[in-house]
């Protein structure tokens, strides 16, 4: 189970990083919510 | 705390447990990112499911397109709470496509929503939020010229169209998300407009 469970996480890890920085630049939620952004994230000057 | 967020926290300590070398920042971006997959991805697929019941999926994903693609870079308002937001969603999106099968807007009429609607973007986008703010004023420019874009490709698509219900689909959907990105719609939703600017201005003094 855990030679299986790493990887996943390192999976969901990289694609929950890469919708985190794209949706600094681009409005994903079509669907009218949105989850609070964290500081990090937010893009300035 | 809405469930998207409650998930999403577990899932991130689950991470956090079996990942050691992540940072609190790159964790709280994990975390986001999480959120943000589970809170689109559960109602799209419900709208799509209503979509293909009620036989309009065709015109169901015209209207999605449309209003997506526009949004991507105006932005506009948000809900509050996640169980205000789907019935909401459901409402604009086949609000827009029974509209437009009903409705057949001419040339005349489809021009003057886009023109209005062009003013509107060109004045307002992009709309953010006090949970998304676009601070970068880059960025703001950037997004300002691709939703003007997207009005104009949006427009032509319709006019290609001209006569059937896809034209005014694509009409409505423009309509529906250039309404959500005005600061009267933010003030009737409780939402603040500007949040972006309002941090560059405050860096600034």
């Amino acid at each position: 189970m855990k030679r299986f469970l790493k990887p996943l996480l390192v999976l969901i890890s990289t694609l929950a990083l890469f919708i985190a920085s794209t949706s600094t630049t681009a409005c994903y939620f079509w669907s009218l919510r949105e989850p609070k952004m964290p500081e990090s994230l937010i893009k300035r000057d | 705390m809405e469930f998207p967020e409650r998930l999403s926290e577990k899932l991130t300590a689950v991470i956090s447990e079996n990942l050691e070398d992540l940072s609190e920042r790159k964790l709280a971006e994990i975390n986001y990112g999480i959120a943000v997959f589970i809170t689109n991805s559960y109602k799209m697929l419900l709208i799509f499911f209503l979509a293909i019941l009620l036989n309009i999926f065709k015109d169901f994903l015209i209207a999605f397109i449309s209003f997506g693609a526009l949004r991507t870079f105006a932005s506009g308002v948000h809900a509050k709470g996640e169980w205000t937001c789907l019935p909401a969603s459901a409402l604009f999106f086949f609000g827009i496509v029974y509209s437009g099968m009903v409705i057949d807007l001419n040339i005349y009429v489809v021009s003057i929503i886009f023109a209005l609607c062009f003013s509107a973007v060109l004045r307002y986008a992009p709309a953010d939020t006090e949970e998304r703010p676009i601070a970068s004023r880059k960025l703001r420019k950037k997004l300002k010229v691709l939703s003007c874009f997207a009005v104009i490709a949006l427009y032509l698509a319709s006019a290609y169209n001209l006569g059937t219900s896809i034209s005014s689909i694509i009409a409505f959907a423009v309509l529906v998300e250039t309404i959500l990105i005005l600061p009267i719609t933010y003030k009737l939703a409780g939402s603040m407009y500007g949040v972006g600017i309002s941090i560059n201005n405050k860096r600034e003094v």
